[in-house]
């Protein structure tokens, strides 16, 4: 199990894309190995909030549908965001919230790490894939 | 947990479908739900993620995947 980051997704979905080559050839390693790639769903609110900004909801939609049949979705539940929280507030790493629900999950998941372009997460102490 | 009813289903592969749950000792709900996260799991597995068409998402949108939280939080 590989928890997605929307730098990886973002990269991907967009082939001018400073990091478009990398994300594809991350993701179809990580598929090859037989990874299952999970998305939490504060990740993809933010990949969705993006391309809406950036490219409209046409194009929006058909990667949020893409994503939704591609990949496993982890509900952030109450114990999760409390989880997060407590994260978010004692870190002294540039790590949003989103971010540490994101490493949250990861750990819960007992994930192999994370498939991300942002440096940040090395050092949380979570594997990293990119 | 729901309680569900399901229409047009295949009285001999149900019936089969229940006796191999008795055998592996569970109940039909337990040997349906994991029936259905296995069904789940087989078609995601068959759509890749790594082959999303990709599209041009033009100029100035080159490092959108390294500006995520400015995009949407703006400068902190």
């Amino acid at each position: 199990m590989i928890v997605l980051d929307a730098s990886v997704a973002l990269g991907l979905a967009n082939s001018t894309d400073v990091h478009h080559a990398r994300a594809k050839t991350l993701l179809s390693e990580l598929q090859s190995d037989g990874s299952r790639l999970l998305l939490t769903d504060y990740v993809f609110n933010e990949i969705i909030g993006v391309m809406l900004r950036k490219v409209g909801k046409k194009k929006a939609m058909a990667f949020g549908e893409y994503l939704l049949q591609s990949t496993f979705i982890a509900h952030t539940d109450g114990a999760m965001l409390k989880d997060a929280w407590s994260l978010f507030t004692k870190t002294t790493l540039g790590l949003s919230l989103v971010d540490c629900a994101l490493v949250v999950t990861a750990k819960r998941a007992h994930a192999k790490g994370i498939a991300t372009f942002d440096n940040e997460f090395k050092r949380a102490g979570i594997a990293v894939f990119a | 947990m729901t309680t569900i009813t399901v229409r047009d289903v295949s009285a001999d592969a149900f019936r089969e479908f229940k006796a191999e749950a008795i055998r592996q000792k569970m109940t039909v709900g337990t040997a349906l739900t994991l029936a259905m996260e296995r069904f789940r799991a087989d078609v995601k597995k068959r759509v890749r993620l790594s082959d999303f068409p990709a599209t041009d998402w033009g100029k100035g949108n080159e490092r959108v995947s390294e500006n995520v939280d400015e995009i949407l939080y703006g400068d902190s």
